[in-house]
Protein backbone atom coordinates (compact mmCIF):
# COMPACT_ATOMS: atom_id res chain seq x y z
CA UNK A 1 0.00 0.00 0.00
CA UNK A 2 1.49 3.18 -1.09
CA UNK A 3 2.00 5.12 2.04
CA UNK A 4 0.80 9.05 1.49
CA UNK A 5 2.87 11.80 1.70
CA UNK A 6 1.65 15.36 3.00
CA UNK A 7 3.10 18.45 4.36
CA UNK A 8 4.27 19.00 7.75
CA UNK A 9 6.19 22.01 8.00
CA UNK A 10 7.27 25.57 6.18
CA UNK A 11 9.61 27.71 6.93
CA UNK A 12 10.24 31.67 5.17
CA UNK A 13 13.56 33.78 4.57
CA UNK A 14 12.95 36.92 3.29
CA UNK A 15 16.18 39.42 2.79
CA UNK A 16 16.88 42.03 5.24
CA UNK A 17 16.88 44.77 2.53
CA UNK A 18 13.64 47.17 2.16
CA UNK A 19 12.01 49.40 -0.55
CA UNK A 20 9.43 51.73 0.27
CA UNK A 21 7.12 51.45 -1.95
CA UNK A 22 5.04 54.47 -1.31
CA UNK A 23 8.15 56.19 -2.06
CA UNK A 24 9.22 54.43 -5.16
CA UNK A 25 5.58 54.67 -6.49
CA UNK A 26 5.20 58.50 -6.31
CA UNK A 27 8.48 58.68 -7.55
CA UNK A 28 7.34 56.42 -10.74
CA UNK A 29 3.96 59.14 -10.62
CA UNK A 30 1.33 56.84 -9.12
CA UNK A 31 -1.02 58.60 -6.41
CA UNK A 32 -0.35 57.58 -2.94
CA UNK A 33 -4.23 56.37 -2.53
CA UNK A 34 -3.53 53.88 -5.80
CA UNK A 35 -0.63 52.29 -4.14
CA UNK A 36 -2.33 51.67 -0.60
CA UNK A 37 -5.58 50.43 -1.55
CA UNK A 38 -4.64 49.11 -4.71
CA UNK A 39 -1.36 48.05 -5.38
CA UNK A 40 -1.11 47.40 -1.45
CA UNK A 41 2.40 46.59 -1.06
CA UNK A 42 3.62 49.21 1.65
CA UNK A 43 7.24 47.36 1.34
CA UNK A 44 9.07 45.22 -0.96
CA UNK A 45 11.64 42.91 0.29
CA UNK A 46 14.87 43.02 -1.74
CA UNK A 47 18.32 40.74 -1.66
CA UNK A 48 21.46 41.90 -2.03
CA UNK A 49 23.02 42.62 -5.15
CA UNK A 50 25.29 39.48 -4.32
CA UNK A 51 22.83 37.35 -2.69
CA UNK A 52 21.60 35.02 -5.56
CA UNK A 53 19.17 32.67 -6.00
CA UNK A 54 21.10 29.24 -4.55
CA UNK A 55 21.82 31.56 -1.38
CA UNK A 56 18.21 32.84 -0.86
CA UNK A 57 17.01 28.91 -1.58
CA UNK A 58 19.29 27.49 1.11
CA UNK A 59 18.92 30.50 3.47
CA UNK A 60 15.30 28.39 3.45
CA UNK A 61 16.18 25.66 3.93
CA UNK A 62 18.79 25.91 6.82
CA UNK A 63 15.49 27.76 8.49
CA UNK A 64 13.72 25.04 7.94
CA UNK A 65 16.13 22.26 9.16
CA UNK A 66 16.12 24.59 12.33
CA UNK A 67 12.50 24.82 12.59
CA UNK A 68 11.75 20.81 12.10
CA UNK A 69 15.23 19.59 13.34
CA UNK A 70 15.47 18.18 10.40
CA UNK A 71 18.26 15.70 9.57
CA UNK A 72 19.78 17.16 6.15
CA UNK A 73 21.18 13.18 5.47
CA UNK A 74 17.15 11.71 5.53
CA UNK A 75 16.36 13.98 2.99
CA UNK A 76 15.76 11.86 -0.32
CA UNK A 77 14.38 14.23 -3.00
CA UNK A 78 14.64 18.35 -3.11
CA UNK A 79 13.08 20.11 -5.81
CA UNK A 80 13.52 23.81 -6.43
CA UNK A 81 10.77 26.26 -7.74
CA UNK A 82 12.24 29.39 -9.63
CA UNK A 83 12.66 31.41 -13.10
CA UNK A 84 15.78 32.85 -12.13
CA UNK A 85 18.42 30.42 -11.79
CA UNK A 86 22.19 31.14 -10.88
CA UNK A 87 24.41 30.34 -14.09
CA UNK A 88 21.92 30.89 -16.75
CA UNK A 89 20.21 27.72 -14.91
CA UNK A 90 22.55 25.32 -16.38
CA UNK A 91 23.92 23.49 -13.62
CA UNK A 92 20.06 23.78 -12.47
CA UNK A 93 19.69 25.34 -9.23
CA UNK A 94 18.61 22.15 -7.12
CA UNK A 95 21.56 20.38 -8.32
CA UNK A 96 23.92 23.23 -6.51
CA UNK A 97 21.33 23.41 -3.58
CA UNK A 98 22.07 19.06 -3.02
CA UNK A 99 25.85 20.05 -2.83
CA UNK A 100 25.72 23.66 -0.80
CA UNK A 101 23.96 21.42 2.01
CA UNK A 102 25.68 18.29 1.74
CA UNK A 103 22.79 16.46 0.83
CA UNK A 104 22.76 12.17 0.23
CA UNK A 105 23.79 11.12 -3.14
CA UNK A 106 20.44 9.01 -3.34
CA UNK A 107 18.85 12.35 -2.80
CA UNK A 108 17.00 13.00 -6.13
CA UNK A 109 17.16 16.68 -7.01
CA UNK A 110 15.45 19.01 -9.93
CA UNK A 111 14.18 22.20 -11.04
CA UNK A 112 10.53 23.06 -11.77
CA UNK A 113 10.47 26.32 -14.02
CA UNK A 114 6.83 28.32 -13.15
CA UNK A 115 5.95 31.50 -11.53
CA UNK A 116 3.76 32.28 -9.01
CA UNK A 117 1.88 28.99 -9.60
CA UNK A 118 4.86 26.89 -8.87
CA UNK A 119 4.34 25.85 -5.11
CA UNK A 120 0.80 24.38 -5.58
CA UNK A 121 2.33 22.76 -8.84
CA UNK A 122 5.05 21.87 -6.64
CA UNK A 123 3.49 20.32 -4.04
CA UNK A 124 1.43 18.11 -6.44
CA UNK A 125 4.79 17.12 -8.10
CA UNK A 126 6.55 16.45 -4.71
CA UNK A 127 3.82 14.04 -3.27
CA UNK A 128 3.39 12.13 -6.73
CA UNK A 129 7.14 11.69 -6.96
CA UNK A 130 7.28 10.52 -3.28
CA UNK A 131 4.67 8.40 -3.48
CA UNK A 132 5.69 6.64 -7.10
CA UNK A 133 9.04 5.75 -5.58
CA UNK A 134 8.21 5.42 -1.60
CA UNK A 135 10.26 8.45 -0.86
CA UNK A 136 10.46 9.35 3.09
CA UNK A 137 11.54 12.69 3.12
CA UNK A 138 10.81 15.62 0.37
CA UNK A 139 11.96 19.33 0.12
CA UNK A 140 10.25 21.61 -1.84
CA UNK A 141 12.06 25.23 -1.68
CA UNK A 142 10.39 28.01 -3.83
CA UNK A 143 13.13 31.38 -4.69
CA UNK A 144 12.66 33.79 -7.08
CA UNK A 145 14.54 36.89 -6.65
CA UNK A 146 12.10 39.28 -9.15
CA UNK A 147 14.63 42.07 -7.83
CA UNK A 148 17.27 41.32 -10.18
CA UNK A 149 15.30 41.28 -13.54
CA UNK A 150 12.61 44.38 -12.53
CA UNK A 151 13.69 47.75 -13.89
CA UNK A 152 12.85 50.06 -11.37
CA UNK A 153 12.25 52.70 -13.19
CA UNK A 154 9.22 50.47 -15.21
CA UNK A 155 5.95 51.21 -13.97
CA UNK A 156 4.26 48.51 -15.21
CA UNK A 157 6.32 45.53 -12.25
CA UNK A 158 8.46 47.88 -10.18
CA UNK A 159 6.26 48.37 -7.61
CA UNK A 160 5.26 44.65 -7.26
CA UNK A 161 7.57 42.27 -6.68
CA UNK A 162 9.57 41.62 -3.50
CA UNK A 163 12.04 38.48 -2.67
CA UNK A 164 12.27 35.64 -0.80
CA UNK A 165 12.37 32.05 -0.54
CA UNK A 166 10.69 28.90 1.30
CA UNK A 167 11.78 25.48 1.90
CA UNK A 168 8.86 22.99 2.55
CA UNK A 169 9.16 19.41 4.37
CA UNK A 170 6.77 16.61 2.97
CA UNK A 171 6.81 13.52 4.48
CA UNK A 172 4.40 10.41 5.87
CA UNK A 173 3.90 12.36 9.20
CA UNK A 174 2.72 15.42 8.06
CA UNK A 175 0.35 18.44 9.99
CA UNK A 176 -1.27 18.54 6.44
CA UNK A 177 -3.23 16.51 3.94
CA UNK A 178 -2.75 17.06 0.21
CA UNK A 179 -6.01 16.66 -1.54
CA UNK A 180 -7.04 16.62 -5.17
CA UNK A 181 -6.11 19.57 -6.98
CA UNK A 182 -6.76 20.94 -10.56
CA UNK A 183 -3.98 22.46 -12.95
CA UNK A 184 -4.08 24.71 -16.31
CA UNK A 185 -2.09 26.36 -18.77
CA UNK A 186 -2.85 29.31 -21.47
CA UNK A 187 0.38 29.07 -23.35
CA UNK A 188 -0.77 31.84 -25.98
CA UNK A 189 -0.66 34.38 -23.22
CA UNK A 190 2.79 33.39 -22.31
CA UNK A 191 4.07 37.24 -23.42
CA UNK A 192 2.40 38.54 -21.02
CA UNK A 193 4.95 38.16 -17.95
CA UNK A 194 8.34 37.23 -19.84
CA UNK A 195 11.94 38.89 -19.96
CA UNK A 196 12.92 40.49 -23.23
CA UNK A 197 16.43 40.30 -24.73
CA UNK A 198 17.35 42.89 -22.15
CA UNK A 199 17.15 40.99 -19.27
CA UNK A 200 14.18 43.01 -18.55
CA UNK A 201 10.96 41.29 -16.73
CA UNK A 202 8.33 42.94 -19.18
CA UNK A 203 4.67 42.73 -17.94
CA UNK A 204 1.34 43.12 -19.50
CA UNK A 205 -0.94 44.16 -16.62
CA UNK A 206 -4.06 44.18 -17.79
CA UNK A 207 -3.38 41.01 -19.58
CA UNK A 208 -2.51 39.10 -16.26
CA UNK A 209 -5.46 40.81 -14.75
CA UNK A 210 -8.28 39.57 -17.14
CA UNK A 211 -6.46 36.30 -17.06
CA UNK A 212 -7.07 36.53 -13.13
CA UNK A 213 -10.19 37.40 -12.66
CA UNK A 214 -12.00 34.82 -14.86
CA UNK A 215 -10.05 31.69 -13.90
CA UNK A 216 -8.93 31.78 -10.96
CA UNK A 217 -13.33 32.06 -9.42
CA UNK A 218 -14.24 28.96 -11.32
CA UNK A 219 -11.16 27.00 -10.56
CA UNK A 220 -11.39 27.35 -7.23
CA UNK A 221 -15.07 26.66 -6.91
CA UNK A 222 -13.56 23.58 -9.35
CA UNK A 223 -11.20 22.15 -6.66
CA UNK A 224 -13.78 22.33 -3.67
CA UNK A 225 -16.02 20.23 -5.52
CA UNK A 226 -13.44 17.87 -6.55
CA UNK A 227 -12.55 17.36 -2.76
CA UNK A 228 -16.37 16.74 -1.78
CA UNK A 229 -16.71 19.94 -0.07
CA UNK A 230 -18.92 22.96 0.25
CA UNK A 231 -17.12 26.38 -0.47
CA UNK A 232 -18.54 27.83 2.73
CA UNK A 233 -16.67 24.54 4.52
CA UNK A 234 -13.46 25.60 3.61
CA UNK A 235 -12.00 27.77 6.43
CA UNK A 236 -9.33 29.93 4.48
CA UNK A 237 -8.02 30.71 1.03
CA UNK A 238 -4.62 31.46 0.26
CA UNK A 239 -4.39 33.28 -2.87
CA UNK A 240 -1.35 34.18 -4.73
CA UNK A 241 -0.84 37.61 -3.60
CA UNK A 242 -0.47 39.56 -6.96
CA UNK A 243 -1.86 42.55 -5.52
CA UNK A 244 -4.52 43.57 -2.98
CA UNK A 245 -6.65 44.76 -6.17
CA UNK A 246 -6.44 41.42 -7.61
CA UNK A 247 -7.06 38.86 -4.30
CA UNK A 248 -10.25 41.37 -4.02
CA UNK A 249 -11.66 40.86 -7.40
CA UNK A 250 -11.62 37.00 -7.23
CA UNK A 251 -12.88 37.22 -3.42
CA UNK A 252 -15.90 39.61 -4.76
CA UNK A 253 -16.25 37.27 -7.56
CA UNK A 254 -16.66 34.39 -5.03
CA UNK A 255 -18.69 35.84 -2.91
CA UNK A 256 -16.36 35.60 0.31
CA UNK A 257 -15.74 37.42 3.31
CA UNK A 258 -12.47 39.25 3.21
CA UNK A 259 -11.73 37.07 6.49
CA UNK A 260 -11.54 33.98 4.19
CA UNK A 261 -9.55 35.48 1.90
CA UNK A 262 -7.21 37.91 3.00
CA UNK A 263 -4.18 40.29 1.79
CA UNK A 264 -1.19 39.33 3.26
CA UNK A 265 1.99 41.04 1.37
CA UNK A 266 1.57 44.50 2.47
CA UNK A 267 5.20 43.99 4.15
CA UNK A 268 6.26 42.17 1.24
CA UNK A 269 5.33 42.44 -1.99
CA UNK A 270 4.42 39.84 -4.60
CA UNK A 271 7.10 37.11 -4.16
CA UNK A 272 6.35 34.96 -7.10
CA UNK A 273 6.45 31.51 -6.20
CA UNK A 274 6.82 31.88 -2.22
CA UNK A 275 4.24 33.79 -1.86
CA UNK A 276 1.67 31.14 -1.08
CA UNK A 277 3.86 29.10 1.05
CA UNK A 278 4.66 32.33 2.84
CA UNK A 279 1.36 32.95 3.93
CA UNK A 280 1.15 29.28 5.33
CA UNK A 281 3.71 29.20 7.73
CA UNK A 282 3.05 33.11 9.19
CA UNK A 283 -0.76 33.42 9.13
CA UNK A 284 -2.47 29.58 9.62
CA UNK A 285 -4.35 29.83 12.61
CA UNK A 286 -5.63 27.01 14.88
CA UNK A 287 -8.77 27.19 13.78
CA UNK A 288 -7.93 26.88 9.83
CA UNK A 289 -8.57 23.14 9.45
CA UNK A 290 -9.26 23.21 5.75
CA UNK A 291 -7.13 25.69 3.69
CA UNK A 292 -7.24 26.35 -0.13
CA UNK A 293 -4.47 27.21 -2.03
CA UNK A 294 -4.22 28.60 -5.34
CA UNK A 295 -1.07 29.98 -7.21
CA UNK A 296 -1.39 31.72 -10.81
CA UNK A 297 0.49 33.77 -13.22
CA UNK A 298 4.10 33.18 -15.40
CA UNK A 299 2.93 30.79 -18.28
CA UNK A 300 -0.05 32.06 -18.02
CA UNK A 301 -0.57 29.22 -15.63
CA UNK A 302 -2.93 28.37 -12.67
CA UNK A 303 -2.80 25.69 -9.92
CA UNK A 304 -5.25 25.59 -6.65
CA UNK A 305 -5.05 22.22 -4.40
CA UNK A 306 -7.20 21.85 -1.12
CA UNK A 307 -5.12 21.33 2.30
CA UNK A 308 -6.87 19.32 5.31
CA UNK A 309 -5.33 19.57 8.92
CA UNK A 310 -4.12 16.37 9.96
CA UNK A 311 -6.07 15.25 13.01
CA UNK A 312 -4.30 12.37 15.46
CA UNK A 313 -6.85 9.52 16.02
CA UNK B 1 -23.60 49.44 -25.42
CA UNK B 2 -25.65 52.05 -24.42
CA UNK B 3 -24.56 55.14 -22.12
CA UNK B 4 -26.54 53.86 -19.12
CA UNK B 5 -25.54 50.76 -19.35
CA UNK B 6 -21.27 51.96 -19.46
CA UNK B 7 -22.50 54.63 -16.45
CA UNK B 8 -23.85 51.68 -14.71
CA UNK B 9 -20.69 49.39 -14.85
CA UNK B 10 -18.52 52.41 -14.10
CA UNK B 11 -21.17 52.99 -11.14
CA UNK B 12 -19.99 49.26 -9.88
CA UNK B 13 -16.25 49.47 -10.18
CA UNK B 14 -15.46 52.53 -9.10
CA UNK B 15 -18.94 53.52 -7.05
CA UNK B 16 -17.11 56.50 -5.08
CA UNK B 17 -16.96 58.34 -8.23
CA UNK B 18 -20.44 60.46 -9.45
CA UNK B 19 -20.45 59.23 -13.27
CA UNK B 20 -23.62 60.83 -13.82
CA UNK B 21 -22.09 63.86 -13.77
CA UNK B 22 -19.07 63.25 -16.30
CA UNK B 23 -19.62 63.76 -19.90
CA UNK B 24 -19.64 61.56 -22.39
CA UNK B 25 -16.04 62.82 -24.07
CA UNK B 26 -14.24 63.56 -20.55
CA UNK B 27 -11.35 61.61 -19.79
CA UNK B 28 -12.23 58.95 -17.97
CA UNK B 29 -8.37 58.91 -15.68
CA UNK B 30 -8.65 62.30 -15.48
CA UNK B 31 -11.96 61.24 -13.80
CA UNK B 32 -11.11 59.05 -11.40
CA UNK B 33 -10.40 55.92 -13.51
CA UNK B 34 -6.88 54.58 -12.43
CA UNK B 35 -5.50 51.97 -14.57
CA UNK B 36 -6.91 48.61 -12.66
CA UNK B 37 -9.83 49.88 -12.31
CA UNK B 38 -10.23 50.36 -16.44
CA UNK B 39 -8.62 46.59 -17.25
CA UNK B 40 -11.33 45.43 -14.99
CA UNK B 41 -14.20 47.44 -16.79
CA UNK B 42 -12.70 46.92 -20.27
CA UNK B 43 -12.69 43.41 -19.13
CA UNK B 44 -16.37 43.23 -18.27
CA UNK B 45 -17.32 45.04 -21.54
CA UNK B 46 -15.22 42.44 -23.34
CA UNK B 47 -17.54 39.68 -21.81
CA UNK B 48 -20.57 41.80 -22.22
CA UNK B 49 -19.77 42.48 -26.24
CA UNK B 50 -18.32 38.87 -26.80
CA UNK B 51 -15.18 40.87 -28.38
CA UNK B 52 -11.39 41.01 -27.63
CA UNK B 53 -10.08 44.15 -27.50
CA UNK B 54 -6.17 44.47 -28.27
CA UNK B 55 -3.76 46.50 -26.65
CA UNK B 56 -3.70 49.77 -29.30
CA UNK B 57 -7.20 49.97 -29.05
CA UNK B 58 -7.58 49.92 -25.46
CA UNK B 59 -5.34 52.93 -25.32
CA UNK B 60 -7.53 54.92 -27.09
CA UNK B 61 -10.67 54.05 -24.58
CA UNK B 62 -11.03 56.91 -22.31
CA UNK B 63 -14.14 58.31 -22.37
CA UNK B 64 -17.65 57.01 -22.71
CA UNK B 65 -17.87 58.39 -25.93
CA UNK B 66 -15.25 56.18 -27.23
CA UNK B 67 -16.74 53.02 -25.11
CA UNK B 68 -20.30 53.39 -26.97
CA UNK B 69 -18.54 53.11 -30.45
CA UNK B 70 -17.12 49.67 -29.13
CA UNK B 71 -18.77 47.19 -30.80
CA UNK B 72 -20.67 48.84 -33.58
Amino acid sequence: MVKQIGLKEVATYLPDGRVDNIERGLELGFEEAFLREKVGFLTLTQCRDEEGTLELAGRAVRALSNKTKLDLASVDCIVVCTQNPDDHGLPNTASALHAQLGLSPNCAAFDVSLGCSGYVYGLAIVKSFMEANQLVCGLLVTADPYSKIVDPADKSAAILFGDGATASLLTHDANWSIGQGRFGSDGSLRAAISVGEDGRLNMNGRAVFSFSATIVPPLVKNVVELNDMRIDEIDLFILHQGSRYIVEEIRKRLGLSAEKVPFFAKDTGNLVSSSVPAILEQKIKLEHDRVLLAGFGVGLSWAAILLTRCTED
Amino acid sequence: MSESEIRSLLALIVPSINWSVVTLDASLEEAGLDSLDKANLIMEIEGILSIKIDDSEYEKLDSIQNLIALGK
